[in-house]
């Protein structure tokens, strides 16, 4: 419930929404396309092509052909990210997502999380200054190097969590919706129960109660429970995909299931996964920090920013001491910001792109 | 009708049963049972033995979860092994505190989504609607912690408006007016906090919603009838794209009613979030399990909600 | 072996309908209701019916993309609806009905025609690339299609290059489920022209199955009518169309459109009178389901499905 659930309930709303949107384009695409085209250019090509068929069919005549001046058309990806660097606001997004990405990570190689940890009593909760450029926390700890490192967890973990769940999802929703019947009722049946699960309130207990958890299992815990809203999606999308004929044609053609499902269906629900993924991202990065910022996410030798954010539950710390907890705060809202825009403009263009297509 | 929602029940059983029973085993996972608040060190360890025999904490599981259940159903939700009294007791106006607080900001949340919505889906791409779609987009990246403490420091604190803590002032009465209008007056911030975060949603739903019902042939049709614009919009258009967010009603106030954790813990809001944090931190773990049980229930009959109100808007859902 | 490369023996696919409170199974939709086809091989036959009467789950279920309720389905004399998996998706390919769904968008020509192929036999890649050009050359296709996606392509140039895929694996029988419905009538008449050669050129035995008459008698050797998962009407083409017996044929039949202006007037009478007679003895046709009635032989190859007793006043 609470934040979390919202955040998750806010995806799952706008996937519900996408996925509409989605299939309304698809219909109308279909549609206007095979007007267009059957205007356009159908008529020329075809009495041209069946011309150059009948009289001298026999089959020789293409072994002179060089395979590789054979023109090229441009792959679906590729548009898509052409489409995302026409998008300015997109494009610009991107890069200051890549240049603190790599800033972070770059930096940190050369920080040492022990030293930036380390309690100094003489300097505590001191303005920022000569000494350090953001200022120290109550422990005298470096509240810039916190940041930089921070931000490389709030990340990791982001991409980590992003990963493991959209990656679980996808297989699991395809699974479900290219199979349809039994196995679909079952297995939504499972996702029904995961949704009504208080699962932040799960991972709070997790967190108490386990002795040693780190990074990774943390990861995995919020992943436990992050996957259903991709497997809903993937699966409601796969049952659309599943009806149409290319995939029976696979099958007439003497392709595996896992075949069919892993060439065929899937390259065609990439464009949703990357969006999902995106999405999921931002939120995920949210959800971290609100646990570490109630103390239940890293513990505080391993900051993340939802940790400095956690300083400002402390009245006086809040009122007038902002260097400790504002520059977290501003990247937090920086980063979503960024990592939605570069969503939403995928997901933009790969409405665009299916209605031209 | 009645079909459906009979049959939608008899699903939800079996969820109840499998979170009863999660939590069941998450319980026997955590430390400490219904002695460890209790014993004494110095009483000896048969004696301790003896009583867990009587409690029946030595009997196989599936005995002990029928116990649990059994109790659960009678009302004994068990004690508190930190504050030694009932657990319902340990909740008691914790529950009615975050059902305020959750009421307050459904309320807002509807009262200023829908209009934004409507607003930005029929004017769509003019300069309100940029405005009102620039919010969403803030909205969707700002978590509601960070959005409430910065309600929290400035009309809080700096502007000295509201409360920044509690949910009501200590020296009024209860039963008394000032009571009512001091227990308002402390949820104005929270579910401010709440709902403008929360509010982005159903705006950027109904918004493409909208936008999309004007295109569909109805509408057309109803135009080339020469049905006045206002009454377009208002008969056709609104009402059809009204529809899911009605739907995710259920949902949304499961969500609220959850008491957002973490504005509860911002405003020091004495609901049932901060009651789980503050059990888990003094580790009494047997609040803490009927409070997710609760959540979950809750969650439960939330979804419940949202299929029937969905069956009764959308015919279609009945015939699955 | 018998003669018949394909035989359909009392085929019967039925859907079940749900409901009630526990969802149990209330009543079938009887698709498919005990239909009889036999193809010789090399020939084409022809499945012709209104929409919802079966053809498609008929051509569906032979190659075993629909499960069949009962009958039995046999290719070369052999059983092919065992339950058990029995591989011939070399021998029968089927040409789907939508030229648009029936590509995978996300796939190069190339790799849609090399599909089946790479499914059977390994080859090296520019082994491969030459015989997609091969067949790309087979049906009409210039050699630059080979990197283009299905999108890039007319209505009528994809159905070709659906063919193209059909008959990489020099399969024998070919199920082509309405292979032009979905196209301009300008091109549907190329399309088929080009598929007759094909058959033609390599020998193959074929399941075509249409909605229109037209369409029908330009392709094949043999028809059978269809009417609520059953068949009508069942003879070589000329048969049917010179001496049709059943009422739905004649009705049929008398929708075809004529091209030639003179004949306005006879066409118009005749369908005028085929439709009375319709409206006034078509339910006779019927038994109490609303279903036709088994076929009987009226001559060595000429099947109709014609009710009990009392048969005669109509035929008059």
């Amino acid at each position: 419930m609470t934040k979390f659930e919202d955040e998750k309930r806010k995806l799952d709303k706008e996937d519900h929404k996408n996925l509409d949107k989605e299939m309304h384009e698809t219909t109308h695409s279909t549609k206007n396309e095979s007007f267009n085209k059957d205007r356009t250019d159908a008529t020329p090509h075809d009495i041209d092509t069946h011309m150059q068929a009948s009289p001298t069919a026999s089959g020789e005549g293409h072994g002179a052909i060089d395979q590789q001046s054979l023109p090229r058309s441009t792959p679906g990806w590729k548009i898509l990210i052409q489409e995302v660097i026409h998008d300015k606001l997109a494009l610009f997004s991107f890069i200051i997502l890549i240049v603190i990405t790599s800033y972070v990570f770059g930096l940190t190689l050369f920080l040492k999380q022990s030293e930036i940890v380390f309690v100094d009593l003489f300097a505590i909760n001191e303005p920022p200054g000569d000494r350090f450029r953001l200022g120290t926390d109550y422990g005298g700890r470096d509240v810039f190097g916190q940041l930089i490192i921070g931000t490389r967890n709030s990340l990791a973990i982001g991409f980590l969590v992003t990963g493991i769940s959209v990656g679980f999802g996808v297989i699991y929703g395809v699974v479900a919706g290219y199979f349809g019947g039994h196995i679909d009722n079952i297995m939504m049946r499972i996702v029904d129960f995961f949704m009504v699960l208080p699962f932040l309130m799960v991972i709070i207990v997790y967190v108490t109660i386990s002795p040693d958890y780190d990074i990774y299992s943390f990861s995995l815990i919020m992943s436990a429970f992050l996957w259903v809203g991709t497997a809903r999606l993937i699966r409601s999308v796969a049952i659309q995909e599943r009806e149409l004929d290319y995939i029976n044609a696979s099958r007439t053609l003497g392709s595996s299931h896992i075949k069919i499902i892993f060439t065929q269906l899937l390259p065609n629900l990439v464009g949703i996964i990357i969006v999902n993924a995106t999405l999921n991202l931002a939120g995920n990065i949210g959800i971290e920090s609100g646990l570490s910022f109630i103390g239940f996410g890293f513990p505080e030798d391993t900051p993340s920013l939802g940790t400095l954010m956690s300083y400002a539950t402390q009245t006086q710390t809040l009122r007038n001491r902002p260097w400790i907890w504002a520059p977290a705060a501003i990247l937090i809202l920086v980063l979503m910001l960024c990592v939605r825009n570069v969503g939403e403009a995928m997901r933009r263009a790969g409405d665009a792109r299916q209605r031209n297509a | 009708m009645l079909k459906f929602t009979i049959r939608r029940l008899l699903v939800s059983f079996p969820q109840l049963v499998i979170l009863s029973l999660l939590i069941f085993f998450l319980a026997s996972l955590m430390p400490g049972d219904a002695l460890s608040g209790v014993i004494d060190p110095n009483i000896p360890a048969e004696a301790i033995e003896r009583q867990r025999e009587m409690l029946g904490l030595n009997n196989p599981w599936h005995i002990q979860y029928k116990d649990w259940v059994v109790n659960m159903l009678q009302g004994d939700f068990g004690n508190s092994y930190f504050k030694k009294q009932p657990v319902l007791d340990v909740i008691g106006d914790r529950l009615t505190n975050t059902i305020w607080l959750s009421l307050f900001s459904a309320v807002l949340i509807y009262l200023i989504g829908l209009p934004l919505g409507l607003i930005s889906g029929r004017y769509n791409d003019t300069f309100l609607d940029s405005v009102i779609t620039g919010y969403t987009y803030l909205g969707f990246a700002t978590p509601t912690f960070m959005f409430g403490l910065l309600m929290l420091l400035v009309f809080g604190y700096n502007l000295g408006w509201f409360p920044t803590s509690g949910s009501v002032d200590a020296n009024v009465t209860p039963g008394t007016f000032e009571y009512v209008i001091s227990k308002m007056y402390h949820l104005v911030l929270p579910s401010f906090s709440i709902a403008l975060i929360g509010l982005v949603g159903t705006v950027q739903y109904l918004r493409s919603g909208i936008i999309e019902t004007k295109q569909k042939d109805y509408v057309t049709l109803a135009r080339a009838k020469g049905v006045s614009e206002s009454k377009v919009y208002t008969k056709h258009i609104f009402r059809n794209s009204i529809i899911p967010i009605a739907a995710f009603f259920g949902y949304e106030i499961t969500g609220l009613l959850g008491g957002s954790i973490f504005i509860e813990q911002i405003y020091a809001y004495p609901g049932m979030g901060r009651l789980f944090l503050e059990s888990i931190s003094t580790r009494d773990f047997s609040v803490a399990n009927v409070l997710i049980l609760m959540y979950g229930f809750l969650a439960i009959v939330g979804a419940l909600l949202s299929d029937i109100i969905l069956s009764i808007v959308d015919p279609r859902i009945r015939i699955k | 072996m018998s003669e018949f490369l394909l035989e359909v023996k009392d085929l019967k696919v039925h859907y079940p309908i749900k409901g009630g409170f526990f969802n149990t199974t209330k009543d079938y939709v009887r698709a498919v209701d005990g239909v009889s086809i036999r193809i010789p091989k090399g020939k084409t036959y022809g499945l012709v019916g209104e929409s919802g009467s079966g053809k498609t789950t008929t051509g569906k279920a032979v190659i075993g993309l629909n499960h069949v309720t009962d009958g039995e389905i046999l290719y070369k004399g052999e059983k092919l609806n065992t339950g058990k998996k029995v591989d011939v998706s070399s021998e029968i390919q089927m040409i789907f009905q939508d030229p648009y769904s029936s590509l995978n968008p996300r796939k190069r020509v190339f790799d849609i025609v090399a599909e089946p192929i790479r499914n059977y036999h390994r080859k090296p890649k520019d082994e491969l690339i030459e015989e997609v050009l091969g067949l790309l050359n087979k049906v009409g296709l210039p050699a630059g299609s080979l990197y283009k996606y299905p999108h890039e392509f007319s209505g009528g140039q994809r159905q070709r290059i659906g063919v193209a895929r059909a008959i990489a694996l020099n399969p024998e029988l070919i199920i082509a489920d309405e292979p032009v419905s979905a196209l301009d009538v300008s091109v549907q008449a190329q399309v088929l022209n080009f598929m007759q050669e094909i058959q033609q050129d390599m020998g193959l035995t074929m399941l075509f199955i249409a909605h229109d008459l037209g369409v029908v008698r330009h392709m094949c050797e043999w028809i059978g009518i269809m009417y609520h998962g059953r068949l009508v009407e069942e003879g070589p083409a000329e048969v049917i169309f010179n001496n049709p017996q059943h009422i739905y044929t004649k009705r049929l039949i008398a929708a075809i459109p004529d091209t030639n202006v003179d004949n306005i007037e006879r066409n118009l009478q005749r369908r005028e009178e085929v439709r009375i007679e319709y409206e006034k003895h078509f339910h006779e046709y019927l038994d109490e389901d609303g279903k036709p009635f088994p076929l009987v032989s009226i001559s060595e190859n000429h099947k109709v499905a014609l009710p009990p007793k009392g048969g005669e006043h109509v035929n008059a």
